[in-house]
Parts: C-alpha cells; sequence; structure tokens
C-alpha cells in the first residue's frame, strides 16, 4: 500500500507556482518581471523551484530542480522546461530521505494533472544511469497547468511515492 | 498511468487556493491584459513555420509537390472514376466538404477536416490513427466508401500517365506491364478473404508486393508534398494579438470589441484554451466530450482508444520498411492504453474554423452557435467511455456572441491560388470499375 504524504517541498513548490507570473519568453524583459498581486513568500529552502524563474533574460534557458522528500526516500527531478505538448525527457536521482544512494531500487514515473483527473497521453521509459540516476524519457505535457510529477518507490521492502507540482507555462510547442 | 481522483484535503486546499490566485477576471475590454493573459496570447501566435516531415525525403522537392497536386485532384484513382481527393477537401471550402458525413463511391462514417494545420499533426484522422500525411493518403485511397480504388490500379495508372515525374524521384518503376505479376487490381482486403483483390493480392509474390506497396507510399510521399502547402494563413486574430504584445494602440480596433471579450473568455473563464492551446489552437490529443450521436446513428465509436492501436501497428508508421526515417519518438512513447483515449478524438484546430461547417467527427453540429450550445450545456452522458473530467459547463456568464465573434477572428484567406485547382489537366480515368 502507498502512503501519500505530501512532502513540505510540494507545498512550497505549490506556493510558489501560485504566485510566480508563468514564464514569458516571448514578452519584452519589463513585461516578465511585472510584478504580481500577491508577494512571494520567503523562498524554499531547498533547490526546488516550479516554474523556471521569470525574470531570467530569455536568452538563458533555466532548467528545474524539483525536490520531493518522503519518509524513506527522495527525489529531485532535472529537466529544461519543456513547451506544452513537447516530448520532452528529464534526470532522476532516487536517494533515501538523507540523500544516501540507495541499492537495487525499482521506481515508477508518471505526471497527472490532479485538477483535470488525467495523466499523460504517453508512456515514458525509464533508464538506470546508476544505482540512484535514471534518465526519462517520453514525458509529455499536453495542457498548461498543475501538473504532479510522482515517483513511485520500492527499496528494501519499502514502497513510498513522491509527488511535486509543476506548472506547465502555456507556451506551445512549435513543431513535432 | 492510473487516475488520482481522490485528493488529500491539504493538496486541495493548496490547489484551490492557487486557483484563486489565477482567478477569471470579468472580460472587460478596456481592461489592460493581464502578465498571465499576454503569456497565453504570445502561445497562440504568429502562424508556426512548418515543421519537417523526416519520413518523407521528397516533402520539399518541387516535382513531388507537383505530382502530388495532380493526384489530389485526379479522379481517375477511384473505383468509379469520379472520387479525388478534392471531392472531399474542396479547395473553397477550406479543403472540406460542408457535409456532415463525407461522401466518396460511398457513404463514409466521419466528417472530412481540413487540410489546413493537418502538418503540425503528430496523429493523422479523427482517432490519429495514422502518424504521417503521407501515410494518412493511403487509407482513403483504399477505403471502399472513398476513393475505393487499390494500389494495383494505382502503380498502372502512375506507370501510363505520370512514370517521368514518379522514376525522376523515385527511380524506376518495376515491369508493371507484366500482369501476371502485376494483375490491373489487387490489395490486401482486411477481413475479407474472399474478396477478388485480395486473391488477386496473395496470389503475387512477395517481392512484387513490396515493391507495389513502396509506390504507394511513395504516391502518399507526393500527395504530402503538395499537401504542405496548404498552409493556415494570418487571421484577424493573430494581427490583434501580435499588435496587443507589442504595445501597438491600434490593436483595439484590429478586431471587434466582442471578438476581444470572447478571447478573454476563449483562454479565461470558458477554459477552451485547455484543449484548444498553442497557435492552431490544438492540443493534438484525444478527448472524450461525450457528444450527441448524429440522428440515426447507432453504431458505437471507440475512437482514439483503437487509433492509437492502430498506429503502432501500421504497415506505413514511421520508422517501417517505406519510412524514410527509424526516429519515431512520438510512435514509441504512445501509450495506447491510456485509459481516457476511450471514446475520444481529436482536439481540432480552430483556425478558419467558421468556414468548415459541420463540426465534430460526425458533423453532429451544423453551425457554430449548436457547438457553443454544447459546451453550454454538456448534455447526456458518453455511450463509450466517460466525457472527460477538464470539460466543466461553460460559466453561464460567457457571452456566447463574444465567443462566436472571437473564433470568427480565425479565418485567414486561402492558400496561394496556385494550389486551389489541378496544375495541368488531368489525364482521363483509365478503366473505371463503377462503385
Ligand atoms: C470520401 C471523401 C474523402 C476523400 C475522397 C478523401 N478524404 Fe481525406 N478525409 C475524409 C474523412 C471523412 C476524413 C476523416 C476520417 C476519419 O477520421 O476517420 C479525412 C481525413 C483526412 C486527413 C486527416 C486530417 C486530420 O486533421 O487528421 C487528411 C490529411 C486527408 N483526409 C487527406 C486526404 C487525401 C490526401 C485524399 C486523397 C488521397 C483524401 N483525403 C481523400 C474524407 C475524404
Ligand atoms: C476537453 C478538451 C476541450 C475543451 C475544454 C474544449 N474543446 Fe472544443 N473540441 C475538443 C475536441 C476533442 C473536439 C472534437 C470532438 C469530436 O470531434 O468528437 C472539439 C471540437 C470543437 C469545435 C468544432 C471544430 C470542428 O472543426 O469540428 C469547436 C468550434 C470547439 N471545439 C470550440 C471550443 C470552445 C469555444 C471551447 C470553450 C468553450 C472548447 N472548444 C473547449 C476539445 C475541447
Amino acid at each position: 500500500m502507498f502512503k501519500f504524504r505530501l512532502p513540505l517541498a510540494t507545498a512550497l513548490l505549490l506556493a510558489a507556482a501560485c504566485t510566480r507570473p508563468a514564464p514569458m519568453p516571448a514578452l519584452p524583459a519589463a513585461e516578465v518581471a511585472a510584478p504580481v498581486a500577491a508577494p512571494a513568500p520567503a523562498p524554499a529552502p531547498l533547490p526546488a523551484a516550479a516554474s523556471p524563474a521569470a525574470a531570467l533574460p530569455a536568452a538563458v534557458t533555466p532548467t528545474i530542480t524539483m525536490r520531493a522528500t518522503g519518509e524513506h526516500f527522495a527525489a529531485v527531478w532535472h529537466f529544461t522546461p519543456p513547451k506544452v505538448g513537447e516530448l520532452f525527457a528529464a534526470d532522476l536521482t532516487v536517494t533515501d530521505a538523507a540523500d544516501k544512494p540507495l541499492t537495487a531500487a525499482k521506481i515508477t514515473v508518471d505526471a497527472t494533472m490532479p485538477a483535470h483527473g488525467h495523466g499523460m497521453m504517453t508512456d515514458p521509459e525509464l533508464k538506470q544511469l546508476s544505482p540512484s540516476r535514471w534518465r526519462v524519457e517520453g514525458m509529455k505535457l499536453h495542457m498548461h497547468g498543475s501538473w504532479q510529477f510522482d515517483v513511485r518507490v520500492e527499496a528494501g521492502g519499502v514502497k513510498e511515492r513522491l509527488s511535486a507540482l509543476y506548472q506547465q507555462a502555456p507556451e506551445a510547442a512549435d513543431g513535432i | 498511468m492510473s487516475r488520482r481522483r481522490s485528493l488529500q484535503p491539504l493538496l486541495l486546499l493548496l490547489l484551490l487556493a492557487c486557483l484563486g490566485c489565477q482567478q477569471h477576471l470579468p472580460p472587460d475590454p478596456q481592461r489592460p491584459w493581464s502578465p498571465a493573459e499576454r503569456a497565453i496570447l504570445a502561445s497562440l501566435t504568429p502562424l508556426p513555420r512548418l515543421p519537417p516531415s523526416p519520413g518523407n525525403r521528397v516533402a520539399e522537392d518541387p516535382v513531388a509537390v507537383n505530382l502530388g497536386q495532380v493526384l489530389f485532384f485526379d479522379p481517375g484513382l477511384s473505383a468509379n472514376g469520379q472520387v479525388a481527393c478534392a471531392t472531399c477537401h474542396r479547395p473553397e471550402k477550406w479543403f472540406t466538404d460542408g457535409l456532415p458525413l463525407a461522401h466518396g463511391v460511398g457513404q463514409a462514417g466521419r466528417n472530412a477536416p481540413t487540410l489546413l494545420g493537418s502538418q503540425w499533426l503528430p496523429y493523422l484522422f479523427h482517432d490519429g490513427r495514422k502518424d504521417s500525411l503521407w501515410a494518412q493518403a493511403l487509407g482513403p485511397l483504399e477505403a471502399d466508401v472513398e476513393h475505393g480504388y487499390d494500389r494495383l490500379a494505382l502503380a498502372h495508372r502512375i506507370a501510363k500517365h505520370y512514370r517521368q515525374p514518379y522514376e525522376q524521384l523515385f527511380g524506376p518503376l518495376p515491369p508493371l506491364d507484366d500482369l501476371t505479376r502485376f494483375p490491373p487490381h489487387a490489395r490486401p482486403v482486411p477481413f475479407a478473404s474472399t474478396h477478388p483483390h485480395h486473391q488477386a493480392w496473395q496470389a503475387m509474390a512477395e517481392a512484387d508486393r513490396l515493391a507495389v506497396n513502396a509506390i504507394f507510399a511513395n504516391a502518399g510521399k507526393a500527395l504530402e508534398a503538395y499537401e504542405r502547402k496548404l498552409l493556415p494563413q494570418e487571421a484577424p486574430f493573430d494581427r490583434f494579438a501580435q499588435k496587443l504584445l507589442a504595445g501597438d494602440p491600434t490593436a483595439a480596433t484590429a478586431i471587434p470589441l466582442a471578438a476581444q471579450r470572447g478571447l478573454r473568455d476563449f483562454i479565461g473563464r470558458a477554459q477552451c484554451v485547455n484543449c484548444h492551446n498553442g497557435p492552431l489552437f490544438t492540443d493534438k490529443g484525444f478527448h472524450n466530450l461525450a457528444l450527441p450521436p448524429l440522428p440515426g446513428q447507432t453504431s458505437l465509436d471507440v475512437g482514439r482508444a483503437l487509433g492509437a492501436q492502430s498506429v503502432k501497428a501500421d504497415d506505413f508508421r514511421c520508422g517501417s520498411l517505406y519510412s524514410d526515417t527509424q526516429r519515431c519518438e512520438e510512435l514509441r512513447f504512445l501509450n495506447p492504453k491510456f485509459e481516457d483515449f476511450m471514446g475520444a478524438f481529436k482536439t481540432p484546430s480552430l483556425r478558419n474554423v467558421a468556414q468548415t461547417a459541420p463540426y465534430m467527427h460526425t458533423g453532429q453540429f451544423a453551425t457554430l452557435d449548436d457547438v457553443l450550445a454544447f459546451y453550454r450545456t454538456l448534455p447526456g452522458n458518453a455511450r463509450v467511455g466517460h466525457r472527460e473530467l477538464v470539460l466543466t459547463l461553460l460559466d453561464p456568464e460567457v457571452s456566447q456572441a463574444d465567443l462566436l465573434a472571437f473564433l470568427q477572428t480565425l479565418t485567414g484567406p486561402l492558400p496561394e491560388a496556385q494550389w486551389l485547382h489541378p496544375p495541368q489537366p488531368i489525364p482521363p480515368p483509365d478503366d473505371p470499375r463503377g462503385p
């Protein structure tokens, strides 16, 4: 049985997602930096960001690092923010909650939109690179909005689901 | 991929808080567009550049474009000598036919979509059972109710009338005049092993069948090269959004105020942009709207649930013997068991939608007003699968007239005139066999 615990990181990510403007690469920088209604909460102490920092100059391709820490395990996602409907790959590190490598961990990944009750139309593939690192290929977020990235970990007879929320910006993929 | 319906209360609370901070404001055209709205507008324009078609090495070849254009208008490529692609994809109707269900040699089961914008779709047909324009084109040619044609007849017609451009593009044709090896009519007919065309096909040598398949695929590739000229053109909406984003004050008069209000609703509280997103106004995905059937239609259609399986098994798919690429990421990661595929159909592009009535995969709605009335009330339940949760009743405050005014600003001109008619006289049909 999976225990669903909402990690602190998730809560912070969510709060951050709420208060930051979505990235707007097509707009002039002044517009991008336009302040939004609610003041941002104190920045998360974790190396986590739910959406690429909006104030970055457009030329820099930001990467996302999202951490989800559970009771037993921790997962860190690392990827370049995809466009809506674009296939993308991510690097995933799964360790124990104290960041120690695991031996013989089994993992599966998934992304769903909790508000819409659906997942991805694709079936991502996992390639294990080292005992605690995986390459995830074939992810596709077909709508903008809030996606929950789940990693199900099984190691040493313990199972846990690690969730993190990612805010997909509206910019659409222009090719296929 | 399992569905998560039950959420922890805490997560739900946070989500609600999140939705609250992106609240949908009333559509006052005087109110400046918020950063979030501008971000969405910027995702809807300009029209994207044409993506490559790696599976088709002649996709950009002018000789292929010309050959494809002739084939597109050639009624000789049909069982009765009367049906061409252009019969159902009529240029002057933005490449649709104005009918609920298309009509060729017989009555088709679905509505003919426009071809403008199809170049960006990773999956073709309402159920996405083909993964390229060239592979798609082979479907109608052999469908009994469309062209009712067969690949051997096609090969003979190409040898007789189109040999020069064909051989220039694809190399020498096999000795098709040897009718013992290459009968006048033959094709694989699924689920009809006693069909004379099927038996003739089975009687052919394996190598000859493969050679004919290649000719068939190459005809599709020429058709695709032509179809890549049928692009959606800039519409009033694009001019409005681009001026607005550039801070040009003349944006205010680029489209009617009602359309501006409708646009705000489309990307805001009406939530249309959840599925109709990106510059083509489609997520290129598949959804079950639980539409009412066309009156009198009783058959059930599982849509994408079957389409996703078919495309993975298609003889002419990406990476197949006839494909010019082995890089097939879309197909590789496609999850045919995605549960929401049951009863789902492709989100159509909304570009030029005011010109392409009737609407939906069986043309069940005659007008855009009927479509909007459907989104307002969401009547009935799904006959197959279930209505997707993303789809919620249209906010009663949203004006249908405003949404309609907005949809009308998505109409651009037809593609350049040179693509709207046969480029040269079409040779007469060879051997019409009657319907
Ligand atoms: C009898 C009418 C008819 C003829 C003839 C016909 N089509 Fe179609 N076309 C349709 C219908 C109906 C559909 C949708 C069928 C479905 O989804 O099952 C369609 C779908 C398509 C699509 C997919 C568009 C999309 O958005 O997915 C393309 C591209 C297309 N046709 C091109 C062609 C070409 C090229 C030819 C000639 C080789 C052709 N059609 C002949 C009726 C026709
Ligand atoms: C859940 C995703 C979803 C949402 C939300 C949605 N649509 Fe659609 N729309 C679709 C799909 C899928 C179809 C095609 C359905 C079919 O053919 O079975 C469609 C079809 C249409 C069509 C007909 C197009 C044609 O060529 O047949 C129009 C017009 C349209 N939608 C407008 C809207 C508007 C306006 C809204 C907002 C009120 C909206 N849609 C919201 C998915 C969606």
